[in-house]
């Protein structure tokens, strides 16, 4: 690398990028955090007024903000337990296959599906009256489950879900792959012959060698799950009942509708807050036990 | 094709990275057309001092001139030097003619001039056929060469060259050893050649550079440093298998000066040799020492080893190893008493707490 | 015997959830294009099967008739250009962070780390107001300033491990050759990231192509909105109308399946290279 002492090379070429991170980036950022200290004046035309941590406090007893945050963490949950899972087991199936960049191209299609497109296409296969789903279960003798999955509040967070679920297990598995394929077969060759069987080999050699792709997809999983907008909105918008409210969404409904940005600042300002610390725990409970 | 030649000096140059002082002064002249060797142990240095020379690396103190041009603060393009890098360092994305025309198109040559140079390049090095190749479809061998011919069609005033054999089989590099020696004298271009292979220092520079922990500690041709090594370290370092090393002291006999080994054996000296004194390391190099059932010198033998052209053994001598070379073919059993002389013209002494030689 | 058997079912067990997995993937997508064909009748009737007499005609309805064209080229355009300078700012970026060493180094670098847990939720207000103060509410600028944004650390992120990955020995020969920084990033470092960057670029094209959340806010008026806008606009005027919105989401993913079978490659260097650091 080179010495750049007392020179103006690598400034002037990080000097376009830095700046506009500047002004798209951390100005917006510092900016909302200043604003979720005041609040509107009475009319249009006043000053915004000084509250100080009033929103917060406001935050503290919204009921509606502690739901969309228990569901959002629901949503982590989900995410860690559905397309994760899925995807780890269809890279452990596919890695030792000669087919298996066709499959990964297969199951990756679905993440080259806009989330709008996605939920647009999966609110019609669970439209109560001609889904897909329903009409599905009936040919296989299960026509009792059929509901209008969406629309039920006990069933919508769920179906919801499944199709976030549908446009991620894709994008795991192909990293799953990726890491799969940088572990050096003579690992496992060296197992067998220790007399290792398939559930330890796994267990034992591949689940930690896969240490450092799995701490990414869990970081990258809980950041785009606490920041999940398209699909609910376009889904459910938060409903039925509240049901799937999430705070983006929340947060977006009491900017652009309720005209609240003040209160509204704050609120992102939580969950920004609350990303980083979840990601900050899981990349140090998972550096420091190694 | 005579390039430009130039006078390099390095006076006073010194680096650190970090808290680690790599070079602690250092001071070299190289008389232009001379071919200087840079020769070390890993990490003493070499490559710092080299890319110090070439810009890539500034100093913390000290200057250099190539010519009458001082160059410390120029950059690398300014100081119209080439360098041949030991993994060659080709551009991968061009083909052998863009490689080698590359610096040149940079410096907008005119295009008829660059083709020119470039066919001459490749015809001294036998690479007219590959032109069109990119470095993928080339061997080793051929990488190399293209990696030199990107040095040559710049006329430049200085080469230098990092370890360009290191990466090749042993056949090859016995001939490009060649091949770069005879481009030299054709070329005639200061050069400075960093290498830690024994054969390559000796045969190919008209100086060697022994370095070591960021300092010179000889500059001399290859024979007058092997020959007469200044200090313990050349004398170890320089010369393979390394020379023997035996502790003891000067004392005078009757016949003059002797070497009292610690274990009391009394080795002649010549009629040169220091006066008594105290604490003395004698070096005697393996070819040197003769078989001798009655010569002051022995150890039990551990392992003899015939490796065709010679025999070599070694021997465990006051708990420490003696190594032997010889052209006749001998056998040993392990354990047996074996004695052997030494011609006092061969015996180097360096002083024993300095390690500096003692003058003879 | 016992083991064959277990292992002829284990074997069966993985194919099959392959299989089944590959039609979980595929069934969405061809719903989407066989809904585009159907009549609403033939669509409560059986969801299932091809259509019977396939309504091409919806495509130059919504394309030409609707004007949806314009918001195909909204889209295209948006892509491309964010497409672009993303990579443009990121290569500048990571040049500086790979070749050189200065002060600063460290810190911008963790910055820069920092912009990828941002997300566009956490800026979505002071952004809305920024645009609004500068009059780029509803322009193309509008849409394209802040969504390059969203990918710049990631794009800075990407190129600066790749960059970090070109030897040394290169580089030197390089500068030792003649090159000015510009000349090095652009003859030398560029030319040979060139998978690196085809890479970012699939990626980057695809985000935005499919970006839906700053454009909702800032592109309100018709013949701005990118595709994905517009057919959340349209859904919203004509819901049941449901071929039509079919018609609209497969002309919104034909141009990215189309990239997606061209540049397989790419799509997958792309997604596995951040991953694996
Ligand atoms: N860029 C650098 N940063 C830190 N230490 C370095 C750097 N380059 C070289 N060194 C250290 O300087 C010493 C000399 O290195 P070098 O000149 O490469 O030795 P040689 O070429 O003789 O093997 C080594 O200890 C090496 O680790
Ligand atoms: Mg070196």
């Amino acid at each position: 690398m080179i010495d750049a002492r007392g020179r103006l090379g690598p400034y002037l070429f990080l000097g376009p990028a830095i700046l506009y991170l500047a002004i798209w980036v951390y100005y917006p950022i510092a900016k909302n955090f200043y604003l979720s200290f005041f609040t509107a004046g009475a009319s249009r035309s006043d000053a915004p007024q000084f509250v100080g941590l009033a929103n917060y406090q406001r935050l503290l007893s919204d009921d509606l903000f502690f739901r969309a945050l228990m569901h959002n963490l629901a949503w982590v949950a989900l995410s860690i337990v559905i397309p994760v899972v899925i995807g780890l087991v269809l890279a452990v199936l596919l890695v030792e296959r000669r087919a298996r960049l066709f499959y990964a191209a297969v199951f990756f299609l679905p993440v080259t599906v806009a989330p709008i497109m996605a939920a647009i296409v999966w609110g019609w296969i669970y439209n109560p009256t001609f889904g897909a789903l329903n009409q599905f279960l009936a040919v296989v003798g299960l026509g009792g489950l059929a509901q209008p999955w969406l629309a039920d509040p006990a069933t919508a967070l769920v179906a919801v879900n499944m199709i976030g679920s549908w446009g991620y297990y894709g994008f795991c598995a192909l990293i799953f792959l990726a890491g799969l394929q940088g572990i050096d077969p003579e690992i496992y060759d060296a197992a067998r012959i220790d007399g290792a069987n398939s559930f330890r080999r796994f267990w034992s050699i591949t689940l930690p060698l896969l240490k450092p792709t799995l701490v990414f997809v869990l970081v990258y999983t809980i950041i785009g799950s606490m920041k999940f907008f398209d699909i609910i909105y376009v889904a459910t918008k938060g409903g039925p009942d509240n049901s799937t409210q999430i705070v983006a969404v929340y947060m977006f409904d009491l900017f652009i509708r309720q005209g609240e940005q003040h209160y509204a600042a704050a609120m992102s300002m939580v969950l920004t807050a609350i990303i980083l610390v979840m990601s900050l725990l899981v990349i140090r409970n998972a550096t420091r036990r190694t | 094709m005579s390039g430009p030649a130039e006078r390099v000096v390095v006076k006073g140059v010194e680096k650190s990275f970090g808290r680690t002082q790599v070079l602690k002064g250092v001071d070299l002249e190289i008389d232009p057309r001379e071919f200087v060797i840079l020769l070390g142990p890993s990490g003493c240095g070499k490559t710092t001092l080299l890319r110090i020379i070439a810009g890539l690396e500034r100093s913390d103190a000290g200057e250099i001139r190539i010519g009458e041009r001082r160059v410390d603060g120029l950059e690398p393009k300014e100081r119209d030097v080439a360098m041949v890098f030991q993994s060659y360092a080709l551009y991968p994305h061009m083909n052998v003619f863009d490689n080698q025309s590359f610096s040149l198109r940079l410096r907008r040559m005119a295009r008829t001039e660059i083709r020119d140079r470039v066919e001459r390049a490749a015809q001294t090095l036998g690479l007219e056929k590959l032109l069109d190749r990119y470095p993928r479809q080339l061997s080793g061998g051929q990488r190399q060469r293209v990696s030199m011919g990107r040095a040559i069609v710049r006329s430049p005033k200085v080469f230098l060259f990092d370890e360009p054999l290191s990466n090749l089989d042993a056949q090859l590099r016995v001939h490009m050893r060649g091949e770069i020696k005879s481009l030299h004298h054709q070329l005639g271009t200061t050069s400075i050649y960093v290498t830690h292979d024994q054969i390559e220092a000796m045969t190919m520079g008209d100086r060697i550079v022994v370095m070591n922990g960021g300092i010179i500690e000889q500059i001399g041709s290859p024979l007058e440093v092997f020959d007469r090594p200044k200090n313990r370290f050349v004398a170890g370092f320089v010369g393979s298998p390394a020379m023997n090393f035996i502790d003891g002291t000067l004392v005078g006999t009757s016949s003059g000066t002797a070497f009292r080994t610690t274990d009391g054996r009394t080795v002649p000296l010549g009629p040169s040799a220091p006066p008594p004194g105290p604490a003395v390391t004698a070096g005697i190099r393996p070819h040197h020492l003769r078989l001798d059932p009655t010569g002051p010198i022995r150890g039990a033998a551990i392992d003899v080893q015939p490796t065709g052209v010679e025999t070599i053994i070694l021997c465990r001598w006051n708990s420490r190893d003696l190594l032997a070379q010889t052209g006749e073919r001998i056998r040993a059993a392990a354990g047996e008493q074996l004695g052997f002389s030494v011609d006092p013209a061969n015996i180097h002494l360096f002083d024993g707490t300095s390690g500096e030689r003692l003058a003879a | 015997m016992h083991a064959t058997f277990n292992r002829l079912g284990a074997t069966l067990g993985a194919n099959g959830l392959l299989i089944l997995f590959v039609i979980i993937s595929l069934f969405p997508v061809y719903l989407m294009f066989i809904t585009s064909l159907k009549s609403q009748a033939e669509l409560i009737q059986n969801v299932f099967a091809l259509p019977r007499n396939p309504k091409w005609g919806n495509y130059p309805l919504v394309l030409i008739e609707r004007s949806y064209y314009r918001a195909v080229i909204n889209s295209l355009m948006l892509a491309g250009t964010v497409t672009i300078i993303t990579i443009v700012l990121s290569c500048l970026a990571a040049y500086a962070f790979a070749v050189y060493d200065f002060v600063g180094r460290q810190l911008l670098f963790v910055l820069v780390l920092v912009g990828l847990m941002v997300s566009e939720v956490s800026i979505l207000i002071p952004v809305y107001m920024l645009l609004k103060s500068w009059n780029l509410l509803n322009s193309f600028v509008g849409l394209v300033l802040p969504q390059i944004a969203l990918g710049l650390s990631f794009g800075i992120f990407l190129m600066t491990t790749f960059f970090l990955q070109v030897p040394k020995d290169l580089v030197d020969a390089a500068r030792l050759d003649g090159c000015t920084d510009l000349q090095l990033l652009m003859r030398v470092m560029v030319p040979v990231s060139i998978p690196a960057i085809g890479a970012l670029a699939v990626i980057e094209f695809l985000w935005t192509w499919n970006s839906f959340f700053f454009p909702l806010v800032i592109a309100t008026r018709q013949d701005l909105m990118p595709l994905s806008v517009a057919i959340i606009d349209f859904m919203g005027r004509f819901t049941f109308n449901y071929e039509l919105v079919a018609t609209t989401c497969v002309i919104m993913f034909v141009p990215i399946l189309i990239l997606y079978v061209l540049t397989q490659r790419s799509f997958r260097r792309g997604v596995t290279m951040g991953a694996v650091k």
